[in-house]
């Protein structure tokens, strides 16, 4: 065995999980269950604005950040939440290879303070794979609500690490963590962590496997924690083993053969054994350091009575729905048509720029016709409600109520054969179905992700809500009539309750032909109720929202447009080339009560839903009837002078409520399915269903004479 | 043996045994379902099913499935009349 032998190995092992660091540098992972906050602590050491949520499983992308402290500068780590790192789930893994191979200076265990003896579990699980574990206790704020009183000198010496209790939302305890940090990253701080001491029987096996193991390890002394590695060969299935031994030891068939000897039950009776005394000792430490009043609960229990109840949970639910929806639809009224007035009001300046110098015809119509008013038009429709909802649907997250709905639905979804926590994907899908495909990391079992990420189009985007909303104050409401923004909501809300039965039908019949198999577990934490910080949500969601709508307005929005004015303007004989595309589209589009126009909007429309409207504004006003556009009601005579009908109206709203997902939900299925088969399957299923409803209303309408 | 599926609403249980396999095994291991766990149940959702119980001070829901998978004695019979062990709020008809 030569060098380069030893270095590629050493490659192996660090290629993933090895974090560059300059001179003086210290690298700090963040780990814990899910939901403790971690995320919090992220932001609030940090003070970079990685969304957090309440609501189990939210980091799926390993997040980085870094803070200098006493001019020194940490890189924080924020690992995915995990309840334990024994198991198989893919956070359970990059969390304990990274602290098993990466290299850590110290390991943050972030704990809720209101659930203490659960996460203790974790930290003596940490503190057996790796040095230097700090236990930052959050949620203090929310302990002290509960009269959870924790003795912060007894749980250190009990632990032999410190302790530090903070409230992270506040910035509690977060100067206090960054000291500790810093006295233990510098080893001028001496801890002595108390690990964890098995029965004899357990005690005896580890020393026999770890004599066992330590002539295989002796390069790697004192990088490789051997205990814990002799423990997992004990009680794990060897596959693990394998697959966290193949990372540095290459093939061993010697070892492996020895460690295979062991049998399948006695493993696991080994691992109950050891989890049972792992929670004895967290259930000793917290019986020890924390005094809890059991009366304090019942303020959740109340509230949990309505809102998981048999009467009220649905209807609940969808009043909530609707509510957000309302205020949405009314908040966003007059900010939309100020914007729309300023950026409208500018175009006429650029016009008369444009004539001043004397530019070409159809330079102004590219960049003033086209670019231009694509973007003043996604800008002023787009970003007021993207702005509302948002946050709103943060606030609903932070509340808690985001997994309620999901225990609540969960039946549904059982019936269907899919996971109940394909809810909380889909309230992602509601933001932004990018967002909501990448959301579906969460479901541990692959068929049931698979049917998650293929069905998550089904619920109308921020970039198709405008669409929505348009239409239905276009088409039905009565002008001046009392309470006409109801009509609206009712038809949002009605769409996204049908957009959640065709889901449901499509995980169903997946389930029973592509996806065929058994429906996997279903576990789901209900986190405590938290009164969300209205004020911080409210700047960070409106800033984050105001960014990527402007981001994707110029990136997406403006090139479509510009290139649709060239479209439309082009001619070949008499007709532009979009009149060709639409009438070749024709025939297709009036069997599903749509006209070519529209068909050709929405394909265009692939790089970004929120530009069908416009596309299809300058596709109607390029055919020669000059109507400027300017509110409601002239694009109602535009629609109409076009042949539109109730019909049209509902055909559109529904086509695009089930039709193909947009280009970037595309390429993010690709990229988290890692398959064309299921991107190809995500395109042609909803666009299959967009045609059927469609033609089947088209057909119902026709068959009763209604158009 | 009778399984946490069968547990009546407000009724506080000990884990006797998992009879869960692989993944799920580990994961209610991880969620504190050790041998001799008090359990209480806490309510079932608005279709009966998935149950919310009290594991460890966490609220963590399961479906039927999955509870029939945990083999329970009741409270009762282990830990006779202390006070606050017994059924919290006492639902007629919960089953």
């Amino acid at each position: 065995m030569g060098l380069t032998f030893q270095s590629t190995q050493n490659a192996s092992l660090t290629d993933m999980f090895y974090i560059k660091k300059n001179n003086g540098e210290a690298v700090i992972a963040l780990a814990g269950n899910p939901n403790t906050g971690k995320s919090t602590v992220f932001n609030s050491l940090t003070g970079l604005h990685q969304h957090t949520g309440n609501w189990p499983g939210k980091t799926v992308v390993n997040a980085r950040g870094e803070f200098t402290y006493k001019g020194r500068n940490n890189i924080l780590v924020d690992l995915p939440g995990t309840y334990s790192l024994f198991a198989s789930s893919v956070e359970e893994e990059v969390a304990r290879e990274f602290l098993l191979f990466g290299n850590a200076d110290a390991v943050i265990v972030v704990a809720d303070a209101t659930c203490i003896e659960r996460n203790l579990n974790l930290v003596i699980q940490v503190m057996e794979l790796t040095k230097n574990v700090i236990l930052c206790i959050n949620l203090i704020d929310e302990a002290v609500k509960r009269n959870i009183i924790i003795n912060k000198k007894r749980l250190q010496k009990e632990l032999g690490i410190p302790v530090v209790l903070c409230a992270a939302r506040q910035g509690i305890g977060m100067n206090e963590l960054k000291e500790i940090v810093f006295q233990v990253t510098n080893q001028n701080a001496k801890f002595f962590p108390v690990l964890m001491e098995y029965s004899k029987e357990v005690e005896d096996k580890i020393q026999s496997m770890q004599s066992l193991l330590e002539p295989f390890f002796n390069q790697y002394k004192g990088r490789m924690n051997l205990r814990w590695i002799a423990l997992r060969a004990l009680d794990s299935e060897p596959k693990f083993l394998d697959s966290i031994l193949s990372k540095c030891l290459k093939q061993n068939p010697e070892l492996l053969d020895e460690i295979n000897k062991i049998e399948t039950r006695e493993r696991i009776i080994l691992r109950d054994k050891i989890t049972e005394q792992i929670y004895k000792k967290a259930e000793e430490v917290r019986n020890k350091c924390v005094n809890e009043d059991h009366m304090k609960r019942n303020r959740e229990r109340m509230i949990d009575n309505y809102i998981t109840s048999k009467k009220f949970g649905i209807p609940i639910m969808l009043l909530t729905l609707a509510a957000v929806f309302w205020l949405t639809i009314v908040g966003a009224n007059k900010p939309s048509e100020l914007i729309a007035s300023v950026l409208f009001g500018l175009e006429d300046k650029l016009t008369e720029l444009f004539m001043n110098i004397h530019a070409a015809k159809w330079l102004h119509g590219v960049v003033v016709l086209g670019l231009y008013r694509t973007l003043a038009w996604v800008i002023s429709v787009m970003l007021p409600p993207m702005a509302i909802f948002f946050p709103l649907l943060t606030i609903l997250e932070d509340l808690g109520y985001l997994p309620r709905v999901a225990f609540n639905l969960d039946h549904l979804f059982k019936k269907a054969c899919a996971h109940g926590k394909q809810c909380l994907t889909m309230c992602m899908g509601l933001g932004c179905n990018a967002a909501g495909v990448i959301s579906c990391r969460i479901i541990d079992s692959p068929r049931e992700r698979i049917i998650a990420i293929l069905t998550n189009n089904f619920v109308p985007c921020n970039g198709r809500f405008p669409t929505l909303i348009t239409i239905s104050m276009t088409f039905f409401v009565v002008k001046g009539r009392m309470g006409s923004g109801m009509i609206p909501v009712l038809f949002i809300t009605g769409l996204v309750v049908i957009g959640i039965l065709v889901t449901l039908l499509v995980s169903y019949l997946l389930s029973k032909t592509l996806l065929k198999g058994i429906p996997s577990t279903f576990t789901l934490e209900l986190p405590p109720y938290r009164v969300p910080q209205i004020g911080r949500v409210l700047y960070t969601s409106m800033i984050d929202r105001t960014i990527f709508v402007l981001w994707r307005a110029v990136i997406i929005a403006a090139p479509a447009g510009a290139i649709t004015w060239i479209l439309g303007n082009v001619y070949i004989g008499n007709l532009s080339i979009i009149s060709y595309g639409a009438s070749f589209l024709n025939p297709i589009a009036q069997i599903i009560g749509l006209d070519g126009y529209i068909l050709m909007a929405f394909i265009l429309g692939l790089p970004a839903n929120e530009i069908v409207l416009p596309i299809l504004m300058m596709a109607y006003l390029s055919t020669g009837s000059m109507v400027e556009f300017e509110n409601i009601d002239s694009l109602k005579k535009i629609l109409l002078e076009h042949g539109w009908t109730y019909l049209t109206a509902l055909n559109v709203m529904l086509f695009s409520l089930l039709h193909w997902p947009c280009g970037t939900t595309l390429l993010t299925i690709k990229k988290e399915s890692g398959s064309i088969k299921w991107t190809a399957l995500s395109f042609i299923i909803p666009t299959a269903i967009a045609f059927g409803v469609c033609f089947i209303t088209t057909t119902l309408f026709k068959a009763f004479n209604l158009v | 043996m009778p399984k946490l599926d069968h547990a009546a609403v407000g009724s506080c249980v000990t884990v006797d045994e998992l009879l869960s396999t692989g993944m799920l095994r580990e994961r209610m291991l991880a969620l504190g379902l050790t041998k001799g766990t008090r359990i209480e149940v806490v309510r079932k959702g608005p279709f009966g099913d998935p149950t919310v119980y009290n594991i460890r001070g966490a609220m963590i829901a399961l479906r039927k499935e999955e509870a029939f998978l945990i083999s329970i004695y009741p409270m009762e019979e282990v830990f006779p009349k202390k006070e606050s062990y017994v059924k919290i709020e006492d639902i007629p008809g919960g089953s």
